[in-house]
């Protein structure tokens, strides 16, 4: 069923607004130098809303029929009836007032399909062989996924959105399974990655780890590569709504106020998205069904232009939907689906030839929140903690716990190397990212973990 | 609910099957082959303070075929479910199948299984999609309204309530179908040190994730527990910061089930055990070598696997595979003796069925290895009481709740808040502490296992959103467990760890 049938047979229905939504994935999975499952997935959804004299029901469903949509509306009109009155009520946006048409989406492909996955098989079927002769494992995960959601509105908006994502992880141990070293990318299609160039890492990296290095817990100077960074800023980013800052519950809640114009960070931090960043493309037009502190259903179709969350380490912009902004007198700012964290041209090998003593960390996991007062986490480094003395690294090093805050991290960041493209390994490529790899100070490992 | 609703056996459901089996069967290669058709209800409220935030309704439904060509898995999944659309899937499940051929090193078998046709219900007193929008937020709002009473300065409550079906018929003859229903209320109310500490508490009730209706909502008592909340939280506010350090804990099921969810529960996943997971959620140190010898704590420790269990969040009549539900022992006197099993890995480690443990949250992802309910038995010799516990206990501290969890890929260290924390001096409670984690290994953990509740302290626990897998899927899984005493467990004060 084509999107354009959903959203005008909703409309057409009585509905305030429709989403349309098709998306397609396909994967495979590695273990022990061998693949062991995979899948293609298709989708086409409805999602509808409507409201009844500023009441609000929402209905999604996955379907197949126009009729199916009428029906859906008629859900949400019942649901709608049952509700008080929504607290983020305002006036739907008219197409002048919305965003414009993003052309350059439409040249996106919208479907993920099988043979996304031809580019990389030769290579990744030889990495297996390469893994198997030379007595190690290689594990890992390849995906490409392609979305797309039409949005209609009954005030007469209708934009389209098209994303791409695509990424590979590999996991490569030795055949006792006591060293063991990650590495991941991520980018639009799987024909932009390089599995051989990846693998190539993982066997250095691997190599590093003959020389073991027991330390204890403690503070230690770290070197955290993009994909750690990547997880770091991703957690601070859920936070940065005005919501929970006016109401004291993030680490955004001053004692006077949110946190807007606070130089939280080192100087040399600065954060920010673009929706059209060529290689991050994302929709530029708020399409949501559910209200939120990130975001009010009534805002369906308002653009979402670049922003600056963090500035020479001020923090500049939260998130604030339009109705809390007209509320509690703050600009409107539309969340964004993806995130860079500025950097320098500095290579992460030139971070580490430039270092005296410090832990490298490749990769953190099980990150979870502790106090939402300061934003302190906990987590785990993961398949990579390297020991870099005098310009060189020495050895592998236990894993440990950590406890530490993204914005203490970026407050201690003394150095900040070139950006790229970075797989948050607990995100995956769900979440765009930017990282660069950053030198911090002070970094706590609570504990040491005996896992590999 | 003793019914299948209606509106699943509406759709198409024998038409799909007869085109996915007469496709398969059309199709070269195919040595095994099954189709899942899903459908669920998902509906969530989320109110704030006096207003309703979201009432939104979803209805995903759609398809998985899955099939074995010359020893590869392919699946395929798709929301066009009719019969042509099924025909097509097939066609690309077997397409993903040969091209990933090249790539396999190990074929694909199974562990028997019987055909079955049956229909299994799990039963709910009142079906949450039967009761009426309005009832439920006005519900709601009361509980929130009760916290803002009391004196909280914020209050939500979420409140997700799921409808699974499921219909499965494969190449070797079985055809069931399946309903269940579950829900999980959480009401959480929030104050701010407003003396200028900086000080943000927030406080979970006692309700429970659980494998029931409605009726538990509004039988849970959330009127008196929001007054008691906030009274919870002025006083935990005022409390004194723990002192870092060991302590002898008793830790409640209601924290305790968390801690065996990630440090055994996980622990004992075969796929995990097989490294099937090394690239994402991880592995674990209780490998297939060490069964039968690896201590995984103390002798008191008796933990089974089952999906029988009344209301449980992972109970089914059959698992994703058409294996029929069972239950067994992992860890017995302490020592290891089970796994976790689907078809694949039973066949993989030799034994001669499966314990039913493949589960997929969704008609788009092929079925994993995925948790049965997993609970750690009480003392089968005493009715031990929590104050029986606490009475052994000269000084240290009791836990209720779970809050902030975290564990490592091999399922060693692991760090648990919690939502209280009172002291225990001379075997009673003195008054609350904040600021507590627990952190430790799992071995050590559980090798200091003292002593267990009793039959009646044995509470089941749970979670609707436990990770795993590539593409990442959630399960719904239940644990049950009573309080336990643990000696002399590092204790970690927050607030320090966090400054710097």
């Amino acid at each position: 069923m084509r999107l354009e049938e959903i959203v005008e047979a909703g409309l057409g229905a009585g509905a305030a607004v429709v989403i349309g939504d098709r998306s397609t994935v396909v994967n495979f999975r590695l273990a022990n130098n061998t693949v062991t499952t995979n899948g293609r997935e298709e989708s086409t959804s409805a999602g509808v809303l409507a409201v009844e004299q500023g009441r609000v029901g929402v209905q999604t469903a996955d379907v197949t029929e126009g009729a199916q949509v009428v029906a859906f509306v008629g859900d949400a009109k019942a649901r709608a009836e049952q509700s008080p009155e929504a607290p983020d009520v305002m006036p739907l946006l008219t197409p002048e007032e919305a965003a414009q048409d993003d052309h350059e989406a439409a040249q996106v492909a919208p479907e993920a399909l099988p043979g996304d996955l031809e580019p990389i098989l030769e290579s990744v079927r030889a990495i297996l062989e390469e893994s198997r002769q030379s007595g190690l494992r290689c594990f890992g995960y390849a995906q490409a996924t392609a979305s797309q959601q039409l949005l209609g509105t009954k005030t007469g908006v209708r934009l389209e959105g098209r994303r791409r994502g695509a990424s590979l992880t590999l996991t490569l141990k030795t055949q006792d399974l006591k060293r063991s070293v990650w590495s991941g990318a991520t980018a639009r299609t799987l024909s932009a990655l390089d599995p051989a160039a990846i693998y190539r890492k993982l066997s250095r990296r691997l190599a590093q780890t003959e020389r073991a290095v027991e330390l204890p817990p403690g503070h230690y100077q770290v070197i955290l590569e993009p994909s750690a960074v990547a997880d770091m800023v991703l957690r601070l980013m859920w936070e940065m709504h005005a919501r929970g800052a006016d109401e004291g519950r993030t680490v955004f809640a001053g004692k006077s106020g949110p946190r807007v114009g606070e130089e939280m960070y080192a100087p040399e931090v600065t954060l920010d998205s673009d929706p059209r960043d060529p290689e991050m493309r994302v929709p530029s037009f708020v399409h949501s069904l559910r209200s939120s502190e990130y975001g009010s259903v009534f805002d369906n179709g308002l653009a979402v232009p670049p922003a600056v969350w963090v500035e020479g380490g001020v923090q500049r912009e939260l998130i604030c939907p339009r109705r809390w902004a007209q509320d509690h007198d703050h600009p409107v700012r539309p969340d964004v689906d993806n995130l860079r964290m500025r950097g320098t041209e500095t290579s992460l090998e030139e971070m580490i030839a430039n270092t005296e003593r410090a832990l490298l960390v490749t990769s953190l996991w099980y990150i979870r929140d502790v106090d939402p007062a300061t934003l302190l986490l906990t987590g785990l480094t993961r398949d990579g903690v390297f020991l870099v003395e005098h310009g060189e690294v020495v050895g592998a090093v236990n894993n440990f716990r950590f406890n530490e805050s993204p914005v203490g991290v970026l407050r201690r960041t003394v150095e900040i190397g070139a950006p790229e493209l970075a797989l948050s390994r607990e995100v995956g490529d769900d979440a765009f990212v930017k990282a660069p790899p950053i030198r911090v100070e002070n970094f706590f490992m609570s504990s040491v973990s005996d896992a590999i | 609910m003793s019914e299948i609703e209606p509106g699943f056996l509406q759709l198409p459901l024998d038409q799909l099957a007869d085109a996915a089996l007469d496709t398969m069967a059309k199709t070269d290669g195919v040595s095994y082959g099954d189709i899942r058709v899903h459908r669920d209800r998902v509906q969530g409220i989320h109110v704030r303070e006096h207003d309703l935030i979201s009432l939104s309704e979803s209805e995903p439904q759609g398809f998985g075929v899955r099939l074995v060509v010359d020893g590869s898995w392919g699946f395929a999944g798709s929301t066009d479910l009719t019969q042509s659309g099924v025909s097509r899937a097939v066609t690309a499940a077997a397409e993903m199948a040969r091209l990933l051929r090249p790539l396999l090193q190990e074929r694909v078998e199974l562990a028997p299984e019987p055909a079955h046709s049956e229909t299994w219900i799990g039963e709910v007193e009142l079906n949450p999609f039967e009761v009426t929008a309005d009832r439920k937020v006005d519900f709601m709002l009361a509980a929130t309204d009760g916290c803002l009473q009391a004196g909280a300065k914020f209050a939500e409550f979420y409140c997700l309530q799921v409808q699974e079906n499921r219909f499965f018929v494969s190449t070797e003859g079985s055809r069931i179908t399946q309903q269940r229903a579950r829900l999980h209320p959480v009401l959480e109310a929030g104050l701010v040190d407003e003396a200028g500490s900086g000080l943000i508490e927030t406080m979970r009730s006692t309700a429970r994730p659980v494998g029931r209706g409605w009726e538990y909502v509004e039988a849970h008592g959330f009127p008196a527990e929001a007054e008691e909340m906030v009274g919870w939280l002025r006083e935990k506010l005022a409390s004194p910061s723990v002192s870092p350090g060991p302590y002898d804990l008793v830790i409640d099921p209601s924290n305790l089930w968390l801690t065996l969810h990630e440090s055994v529960a996980h622990g004992t996943e075969l796929d995990r055990a097989l490294g099937y997971e090394a690239n994402y959620a991880g592995t674990t140190f209780a490998t297939p070598d060490q069964v039968g010898s690896l201590r995984y704590g103390s002798p008191r420790m008796h933990v089974t696997g089952d999906r029988l269990e009344p209301h449980g969040l992972a109970t089914v009549g059959f698992d994703d595979e058409g294996v029929a539900a069972q239950r067994w022992d992992i860890i017995k006197d302490g020592i290891l003796v089970g796994y976790q099993l689907n078809r694949q890995m039973a066949r993989k480690f030799n034994l001669p069925r499966s314990n039913g443990c493949a589960f997929s949250d969704s008609w788009a992802h092929l079925p994993l290895q995925r948790m049965p309910n997993v609970s750690l038995q009480p003392d089968p010799a005493r009715d031990t009481s929590r104050e029986d516990l606490l009475s052994q206990v000269e000084e240290g501290i009791f836990i209720l709740g779970d809050k902030s969890w975290s564990i490592d890929q091999q399922r060693y260290n692991f760090q648990f808040t919690g939502q209280r924390f009172y002291r225990i001096h001379h075997g009673q409670l003195a008054g609350q502490l904040r600021d507590v984690a627990y952190q430790s290994r799992t071995p050590d953990f559980w090798g200091r296992l003292e002593a267990l509740g009793g039959p009646s302290s044995w509470q089941l626990q749970g979670a609707f959103n436990c990770g795993k897998g590539e593409p990442s899927q959630v399960a719904p899984v239940s644990h049950g467990c009573p309080p336990a005493l643990f000696r002399q467990v590092s204790v970690l004060n927050t607030r320090q760890e966090g400054k710097r």
